[in-house]
Protein backbone atom coordinates (compact mmCIF):
# COMPACT_ATOMS: atom_id res chain seq x y z
CA UNK A 1 0.00 0.00 0.00
CA UNK A 2 1.29 3.61 -0.88
CA UNK A 3 -0.03 6.45 1.25
CA UNK A 4 0.44 9.86 -0.40
CA UNK A 5 -0.47 12.23 2.25
CA UNK A 6 2.25 15.33 3.30
CA UNK A 7 0.01 16.52 6.37
CA UNK A 8 1.52 14.40 9.31
CA UNK A 9 -1.32 13.74 10.99
CA UNK A 10 -4.00 12.21 8.19
CA UNK A 11 -0.62 10.91 7.38
CA UNK A 12 -0.07 8.83 11.01
CA UNK A 13 -3.87 8.25 11.23
CA UNK A 14 -3.59 6.63 7.64
CA UNK A 15 -0.74 4.32 8.42
CA UNK A 16 -2.29 2.98 11.87
CA UNK A 17 -5.71 1.97 10.16
CA UNK A 18 -3.85 -0.11 7.15
CA UNK A 19 -0.74 -1.26 8.84
CA UNK A 20 -2.60 -4.20 10.56
CA UNK A 21 -3.25 -5.39 6.56
CA UNK A 22 0.20 -5.09 4.80
CA UNK A 23 2.83 -3.09 4.64
CA UNK A 24 2.51 0.68 3.90
CA UNK A 25 5.00 2.88 2.40
CA UNK A 26 4.27 7.03 2.20
CA UNK A 27 5.53 9.22 0.10
CA UNK A 28 4.49 12.99 1.08
CA UNK A 29 4.62 14.79 -2.23
CA UNK A 30 3.37 13.85 -5.76
CA UNK A 31 7.03 14.13 -7.08
CA UNK A 32 8.46 11.31 -4.12
CA UNK A 33 4.43 9.52 -4.97
CA UNK A 34 5.89 9.21 -9.00
CA UNK A 35 8.92 8.60 -8.43
CA UNK A 36 7.77 5.80 -6.02
CA UNK A 37 5.73 4.47 -8.34
CA UNK A 38 7.93 5.02 -11.59
CA UNK A 39 10.29 2.14 -9.54
CA UNK A 40 7.55 -0.30 -8.51
CA UNK A 41 6.35 -0.44 -11.93
CA UNK A 42 9.56 -0.66 -13.66
CA UNK A 43 10.43 -3.46 -11.21
CA UNK A 44 7.19 -4.92 -12.93
CA UNK A 45 5.12 -4.66 -9.40
CA UNK A 46 2.47 -2.51 -8.37
CA UNK A 47 0.88 -1.76 -5.33
CA UNK A 48 -2.62 -2.92 -4.89
CA UNK A 49 -3.62 0.36 -3.18
CA UNK A 50 -2.72 3.84 -3.32
CA UNK A 51 -4.33 6.70 -0.83
CA UNK A 52 -4.02 9.71 -2.25
CA UNK A 53 -4.38 13.14 -1.34
CA UNK A 54 -5.39 15.67 -3.58
CA UNK A 55 -4.01 18.56 -2.38
CA UNK A 56 -0.47 17.92 -2.08
CA UNK A 57 3.04 19.41 -2.96
CA UNK A 58 4.86 19.87 -6.86
CA UNK A 59 2.27 17.51 -8.65
CA UNK A 60 -1.37 17.47 -7.23
CA UNK A 61 -3.29 14.05 -6.82
CA UNK A 62 -5.35 14.47 -9.78
CA UNK A 63 -1.85 14.70 -11.74
CA UNK A 64 -0.77 11.83 -9.97
CA UNK A 65 -3.75 9.41 -10.65
CA UNK A 66 -3.27 10.27 -14.01
CA UNK A 67 0.19 8.96 -14.30
CA UNK A 68 -0.49 6.13 -12.14
CA UNK A 69 -3.10 4.95 -15.43
CA UNK A 70 -0.95 6.27 -17.69
CA UNK A 71 1.74 3.60 -16.50
CA UNK A 72 -0.85 0.92 -16.18
CA UNK A 73 -1.85 1.51 -19.43
CA UNK A 74 1.39 1.44 -21.07
CA UNK A 75 2.36 -1.84 -19.46
CA UNK A 76 -0.85 -3.15 -20.14
CA UNK A 77 -2.32 -3.71 -16.82
CA UNK A 78 -5.87 -3.64 -16.62
CA UNK A 79 -8.87 -4.86 -14.73
CA UNK A 80 -8.48 -6.60 -11.03
CA UNK A 81 -4.43 -6.16 -12.10
CA UNK A 82 -4.97 -2.26 -11.54
CA UNK A 83 -4.33 -0.23 -8.45
CA UNK A 84 -6.96 0.33 -6.52
CA UNK A 85 -7.32 4.90 -5.85
CA UNK A 86 -8.91 5.91 -3.13
CA UNK A 87 -8.70 9.75 -3.24
CA UNK A 88 -8.40 11.04 0.06
CA UNK A 89 -10.06 14.92 0.16
CA UNK A 90 -12.15 17.56 2.16
CA UNK A 91 -15.69 17.13 2.30
CA UNK A 92 -16.27 20.27 0.50
CA UNK A 93 -14.51 19.66 -2.33
CA UNK A 94 -17.05 18.19 -4.87
CA UNK A 95 -15.13 18.79 -8.20
CA UNK A 96 -12.25 17.53 -7.47
CA UNK A 97 -13.80 13.92 -6.44
CA UNK A 98 -16.15 13.83 -9.53
CA UNK A 99 -12.58 14.83 -11.65
CA UNK A 100 -10.81 11.75 -10.32
CA UNK A 101 -13.54 9.56 -10.91
CA UNK A 102 -14.03 10.85 -14.16
CA UNK A 103 -10.45 11.69 -15.50
CA UNK A 104 -8.68 9.37 -13.21
CA UNK A 105 -10.88 6.11 -12.99
CA UNK A 106 -10.28 6.41 -9.54
CA UNK A 107 -11.87 3.57 -7.03
CA UNK A 108 -13.36 5.58 -3.87
CA UNK A 109 -13.01 8.24 -2.16
CA UNK A 110 -12.88 9.37 1.57
CA UNK A 111 -13.28 12.96 3.23
CA UNK A 112 -11.56 14.30 6.21
CA UNK A 113 -11.65 13.42 8.66
CA UNK A 114 -10.88 9.31 7.87
CA UNK A 115 -13.37 7.10 9.26
CA UNK A 116 -11.45 3.67 9.69
CA UNK A 117 -14.79 1.83 9.45
CA UNK A 118 -15.40 3.12 5.91
CA UNK A 119 -11.93 2.89 4.64
CA UNK A 120 -12.09 -0.82 5.64
CA UNK A 121 -15.16 -1.33 4.07
CA UNK A 122 -14.13 0.22 0.91
CA UNK A 123 -11.20 -2.44 1.16
CA UNK A 124 -13.23 -5.01 1.42
CA UNK A 125 -15.51 -4.34 -1.66
CA UNK A 126 -12.16 -4.00 -3.37
CA UNK A 127 -11.37 -7.56 -2.10
CA UNK A 128 -8.19 -6.31 -1.18
CA UNK A 129 -8.55 -7.55 2.84
CA UNK A 130 -10.88 -9.99 4.41
CA UNK A 131 -14.35 -10.17 6.49
CA UNK A 132 -13.59 -9.22 9.58
CA UNK A 133 -13.67 -12.42 12.45
CA UNK A 134 -16.48 -13.00 14.17
CA UNK A 135 -17.01 -13.58 17.58
CA UNK A 136 -18.79 -16.91 18.34
CA UNK A 137 -20.50 -17.56 21.65
CA UNK A 138 -21.26 -21.10 23.06
CA UNK B 1 -11.55 25.10 26.79
CA UNK B 2 -8.98 24.66 29.08
CA UNK B 3 -5.66 22.49 27.99
CA UNK B 4 -6.81 19.53 29.78
CA UNK B 5 -10.68 19.38 28.13
CA UNK B 6 -8.98 19.72 24.64
CA UNK B 7 -6.55 17.33 25.17
CA UNK B 8 -9.46 15.00 26.60
CA UNK B 9 -11.37 15.83 23.77
CA UNK B 10 -8.87 14.74 21.35
CA UNK B 11 -8.19 11.47 22.82
CA UNK B 12 -11.89 10.77 22.83
CA UNK B 13 -12.34 11.89 19.03
CA UNK B 14 -9.15 9.58 18.03
CA UNK B 15 -10.46 6.55 20.09
CA UNK B 16 -13.53 6.70 18.51
CA UNK B 17 -12.94 7.90 15.26
CA UNK B 18 -9.53 5.94 14.28
CA UNK B 19 -10.28 2.82 16.99
CA UNK B 20 -7.50 3.50 18.29
CA UNK B 21 -6.57 2.36 21.76
CA UNK B 22 -5.52 5.11 24.51
CA UNK B 23 -2.00 3.95 24.75
CA UNK B 24 -1.64 4.47 21.05
CA UNK B 25 -3.13 7.85 21.19
CA UNK B 26 -0.69 8.64 24.54
CA UNK B 27 1.92 8.16 22.04
CA UNK B 28 0.37 9.73 19.26
CA UNK B 29 0.02 12.74 20.97
CA UNK B 30 3.04 14.45 21.83
CA UNK B 31 3.64 14.51 17.62
CA UNK B 32 0.35 15.74 16.93
CA UNK B 33 0.54 18.50 19.66
CA UNK B 34 3.96 19.68 18.12
CA UNK B 35 2.37 19.06 14.17
CA UNK B 36 -0.85 21.45 14.95
CA UNK B 37 1.59 24.37 16.51
CA UNK B 38 4.06 23.85 13.41
CA UNK B 39 0.86 24.25 11.34
CA UNK B 40 -0.22 27.13 13.84
CA UNK B 41 3.39 29.32 12.75
CA UNK B 42 3.14 28.41 9.23
CA UNK B 43 -0.64 30.23 9.11
CA UNK B 44 0.77 32.95 10.98
CA UNK B 45 4.24 33.14 8.65
CA UNK B 46 1.76 33.47 5.79
CA UNK B 47 0.45 36.39 6.90
CA UNK B 48 3.44 37.79 5.99
CA UNK B 49 3.27 37.10 2.57
CA UNK B 50 0.44 38.95 1.83
CA UNK B 51 -0.03 36.43 -0.66
CA UNK B 52 -3.89 35.00 -0.86
CA UNK B 53 -2.72 32.03 -1.97
CA UNK B 54 -0.21 31.46 0.19
CA UNK B 55 -2.98 32.14 3.61
CA UNK B 56 -5.35 29.83 1.69
CA UNK B 57 -2.98 26.69 1.57
CA UNK B 58 -2.02 27.45 5.07
CA UNK B 59 -5.20 27.20 5.89
CA UNK B 60 -6.46 24.07 4.21
CA UNK B 61 -3.18 22.34 6.09
CA UNK B 62 -4.23 23.22 9.62
CA UNK B 63 -7.84 22.60 8.70
CA UNK B 64 -7.03 18.87 7.94
CA UNK B 65 -5.28 18.78 10.56
CA UNK B 66 -7.93 19.97 13.09
CA UNK B 67 -9.96 18.02 11.91
CA UNK B 68 -8.71 14.70 12.16
CA UNK B 69 -8.44 15.75 16.04
CA UNK B 70 -12.11 15.93 16.12
CA UNK B 71 -12.36 19.92 16.51
CA UNK B 72 -14.43 20.88 13.94
CA UNK B 73 -15.72 24.13 14.92
CA UNK B 74 -11.76 25.37 14.69
CA UNK B 75 -11.60 23.32 11.82
CA UNK B 76 -14.24 25.72 10.38
CA UNK B 77 -12.31 28.81 11.36
CA UNK B 78 -9.50 27.82 9.60
CA UNK B 79 -11.74 26.62 6.21
CA UNK B 80 -12.69 29.96 6.19
CA UNK B 81 -9.58 31.77 6.46
CA UNK B 82 -8.95 29.01 3.53
CA UNK B 83 -11.67 30.21 1.15
CA UNK B 84 -11.11 33.75 1.53
CA UNK B 85 -7.29 33.19 0.15
CA UNK B 86 -8.32 30.50 -2.50
CA UNK B 87 -10.63 33.18 -3.83
CA UNK B 88 -8.14 35.55 -3.50
CA UNK B 89 -9.79 37.96 -1.34
CA UNK B 90 -7.25 40.68 -0.32
CA UNK B 91 -9.44 42.96 2.06
CA UNK B 92 -10.07 40.44 4.73
CA UNK B 93 -8.83 40.52 8.12
CA UNK B 94 -6.94 37.31 8.10
CA UNK B 95 -5.05 38.57 10.95
CA UNK B 96 -7.80 38.69 13.32
CA UNK B 97 -9.07 35.09 12.00
CA UNK B 98 -5.41 33.83 12.33
CA UNK B 99 -5.24 35.32 15.63
CA UNK B 100 -8.57 34.26 16.96
CA UNK B 101 -7.64 30.35 15.95
CA UNK B 102 -4.32 31.02 17.72
CA UNK B 103 -6.55 32.30 20.75
CA UNK B 104 -8.51 29.43 20.65
CA UNK B 105 -5.88 26.45 20.23
CA UNK B 106 -2.87 28.03 22.51
CA UNK B 107 -3.84 25.97 25.66
CA UNK B 108 -3.24 22.86 23.90
CA UNK B 109 0.33 24.15 21.65
CA UNK B 110 0.87 27.03 24.39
Amino acid sequence: MLIVEDEFISRTLLVEILKPYGVCHIATSGCEAVDVLDRVYASNDHYDLVCLDIMIPDIDGQEVLKKIRHMEASRGISGRQATRVIITTALEDSRNIVKAFLDGNCDAYLTKPIESDKLLSHLRFMQLIGEPAHDYSF
Amino acid sequence: MSARQLSDRIRHFLCEQFQLTPDQVTAMMPNFIATLSVHMANLEGSLASGDPQVIGKAGHTIKGALLNLGLTEYADLAFAIEKMGKGGDRSGDYQARVANLRRLIAPLIG
